[in-house]
């Protein structure tokens, strides 16, 4: 194995990273009346305006596909 | 493993080499075809889902080339065709890459993806042992040519038998 820089190597270790590491949707916990009254709806919808999260998204499509075939 | 090193050091452009052309005359110093990531996204799926390009890749896995080094190799080249920028071309590796994987899954081809830790054994690479066996090959076969070409040689000098030839 070549022992150049591979950037399409760096790059899929770094997104399985971020698919990995990607925060579960929480409740809010927070219920008084001083409490901030916005949802977080906003924050836990992906922001589909990023191409990262457009590139995760089919990403994980062909993942799942992929473990489906392989059986695991 | 010595020359490789000094083959390696040397196998690089001269400094200064991409100044020596007019600004604007390569396909990458134009703008991109692909401006997108679901553009080049299409367009990488059009071109691989193609016959053609199913069977040349497979030939290539079985050859136990890693697949992130062929992603990085089409996205280089189209970077360097100008169908698309730099950044299009990392931000959609992974993705190319888990499709190859998913492609060979489905042809049920054993492919080395690249991910895997590098292996610091001394066992020698198929590809090397190929290239070591096809030299060999060529070898043989170009001994074989000079022992034919010398037996002929041999049976065309015929010993002069008339009056005037030289006696032994």
């Amino acid at each position: 194995m070549s022992r150049q820089f591979n950037s399409s190597l760096a790059s899929y270790n770094k997104l399985i990273d971020m698919v990995n590491k990607k925060p579960k949707k929480q409740p809010m916990k927070n219920t008084g009346l001083l409490s901030s009254s916005r949802t977080k709806s906003t924050d836990d919808k992906e922001d589909m305006s990023q191409p990262i999260n457009r590139i995760i998204k089919h990403f994980n499509a062909v993942k799942n596909k992929r473990s489906e075939l392989n059986g695991s | 493993m010595a020359l490789e090193d000094v083959t390696s050091m040397f196998d690089a452009p001269i400094p200064g080499q991409s100044l020596t052309f007019e600004l604007g005359s390569r396909p990458w110093q134009q703008s991109p075809q692909m401006a997108t990531v679901d553009d080049t996204i299409e367009y990488y799926m059009e071109r691989m889902t193609t016959d053609e390009f199913m069977n040349q890749l497979m030939d290539v896995l079985e050859l136990d080339v890693p697949i992130t080094s062929i992603v990085n190799t089409m996205q280089l080249n189209s970077v360097m065709e100008g169908v698309h920028s730099v950044d299009v071309g990392v931000l959609v590796s992974p993705l190319l890459i888990e499709m190859i994987m998913y492609m060979a899954d489905m042809a049920k081809v054993e492919y080395v993806s690249g991910l895997e830790k590098p292996d610091t054994s001394d066992k020698l690479a198929p590809t090397k042992v190929a290239k070591m066996m096809n030299k060999f090959k060529q070898e043989v076969e170009d001994i074989d040519v000079e022992k034919e070409i010398s037996v002929e040689e041999k049976e065309e000098i015929e010993e002069p038998k008339g009056l005037m030839a030289r006696r032994k």
